[in-house]
């Protein structure tokens, strides 16, 4: 049975986007067939971690909303561009990065139906495990359609009081929604806080599991989402964390 | 006469909120009347920094391009909820009109949408209104329909970016259509920058990159990531690097002809 994987947060910056690509990448190595999808239509930014730039997409999911192409058609096969070598394959559909493509879809807008049938389509096609969708922050008509039809949603958030309220938001829409299984990860945070107080804090709080808590690294900031950490890191403390929380969500 | 700024990045996470916020308070501190938008209608944030909750919410700018009220009853005077950095704007006034945090209310703008033009006669009547000498837009990332109007119709738009990959190409998006839309003053702000770069290095890169002008780079900051966006930085403690950098920005923009 194939698992369709969320990765959200309210506020933007908390790592969606990271994160998505070293979970797909953990679940890929483990010889699965992944598939990334991102809806970060207002602000796509996931193929950077994959080393891909305009000129390498001939086809993004924009094309796919405006009936130009079948979705599988913009589906980048981006397993040989990984840091090592691994077991499984993964896939990218990726949003256009071009502003006047961006500036068209909020002009004309497209039916968000029409997403739905594309993650089945490509679940299909590509004879997917997984298919992780990475979305822009807040709420939005893509993030709503996904956080509704995942099995799994993981919900980012930084130690932050912005984040803690908005966080509430999102865990609200949620369990509106009746996820299956949902788990909150605390990102980004600084050295001098104490991870297993945060953990129960934040498990109080929104009365949701927390996956896993990532410490703030300056190694995934000099790397700079010029690649996906896991791999060039395989033995970082952050590494064994993604793995935990890749365990969690497909278990 | 009164200026709009806005401050925007394509990527989210960059800091808006926190600059925002920041640069509006050091603009109070120079004795001038300033009011802070949240445009940011999809995920708000900045009433945070300002100590408001949902509670201490009672009409947002929902209302406003719901028709409900009118845009000056959305404003609420936060100058005296600044912690302890209320003192340094004795005489002055910072204005927030904060974006619902009601998941409901964030749902029915999706669900019904809103006149967008709304937004700008909003603008125009809170700065009449209030008698601001600054408005201070703050977005939500990416391109979205508030983001462009709010960048088509400012006076100075800084655009925030982070040194990762990810910022590199989005910025020259929003710069793109910044340049397109001919707002007279932009400018770049690099934040969280690691203190191991080489800051002249990296300015001179970047501004040769989007051929405009840096305004500020500031460096990554635990001190900042302490303050849990729970009070306005650069007023809590106005010796720090962040803080001047802070108040440097806003003595350029009070250098900025009309």
């Amino acid at each position: 049975m194939s698992k369709i994987i969320s990765v959200h947060s309210f506020r933007g910056g908390t790592g969606k986007s990271n994160s998505t690509a070293n979970i797909a990448a953990i679940l890929a190595a483990d010889g699965r067939r992944v598939g990334i999808v991102d809806t970060d239509i207002q602000s796509p930014g996931i193929h950077v971690l994959f080393g891909l730039n305009e000129e390498d997409m001939e086809h993004s999911l924009n094309d796919y909303l405006w009936g130009k192409c079948k979705i599988e058609e913009t589906a980048l096969d981006v397993t040989d561009r990984l840091a090592a070598p691994i077991k499984g394959k993964v896939y990218l559909i990726p949003s256009s990065i071009k502003a006047g493509e961006i500036a068209r879809v909020l002009r004309e807008g497209y039916d968000v139906s029409m997403l739905n049938d594309g993650f089945d389509e490509l679940i299909q096609t590509l004879n997917l495990d997984v298919l992780m969708i990475d979305t822009h922050p807040g709420l939005n008509e893509e993030t709503l359609l996904s956080v509704a039809i995942s099995d799994a949603l993981a919900i980012i958030l930084r130690p932050d009081s912005q984040d803690y309220q908005g966080t509430s938001v999102t865990v609200e829409i949620a369990r509106k929604l009746g996820v299956p299984r949902m788990v909150l990860i605390v990102n980004k945070l600084p050295s001098v806080f104490d991870a297993a107080a945060v953990k129960k804090r934040v498990e109080d709080t929104y009365h949701c599991e927390v996956a896993g808590i990532i410490p703030h690294s300056d190694d995934l900031m000099v790397l700079a989402s010029s690649g996906v950490f896991s791999l060039h890191y395989p033995d970082h403390p952050v590494t064994q964390i993604y793995k935990q929380i890749a365990a969690r969500l497909i278990a | 006469m009164s200026k709009i700024i806005s401050i925007h990045s394509f990527r989210g996470g960059t800091g808006k909120s926190n600059i925002s916020a920041n640069i509006s308070a050091q603009l109070a501190r120079l004795g001038r009347r300033v009011g802070v938008i949240d445009t940011d209608i999809q995920s708000p944030g900045i009433h945070v920094l300002f100590g408001m909750d949902e509670e201490k919410i009672d009409k947002s700018l929902n209302d406003y391009l719901w028709g409900l009220c009118p845009i000056e009853d959305t404003a609420y005077d936060v100058t005296a909820r600044i912690g302890t950095g209320e003192v340094l704007l004795m005489g002055s006034d910072i204005y927030l009109i904060p974006s619902s945090i009601r998941a409901g209310e964030i749902t029915k703008v999706l669900r019904e949408g809103y006149d967008v033009g709304l937004l700008n006669d909003g603008f125009r009547a809170l700065v009449k209104k209030l008698r601001l000498d600054y408005l201070i837009i703050d977005t939500h990332p990416g391109l979205n329909e508030e983001t462009l109007l709010s960048i088509a119709i400012s006076d100075i738009l800084f655009i925030i970016m982070r040194p990762d990959q990810q910022d590199f190409q989005g910025t020259a998006v929003t710069v793109d259509v910044a340049q397109r839309l001919e707002v007279p003053n932009l400018y770049l702000i690099i934040n969280k920058a690691l203190t191991s770069y080489d800051f002249a290095d990296l300015q001179a890169q970047i501004e040769s990159i989007y051929g405009c002008p840096v305004a500020a780079i500031l460096p990554l900051s635990e001190d900042v990531a302490r303050m849990q966006s729970a009070d306005i930085f650069s007023l809590r403690y106005p010796e720090h690097p962040f803080s001047k950098s802070m108040h440097a920005i806003a003595a350029l923009i009070e250098t900025l002809e009309d």
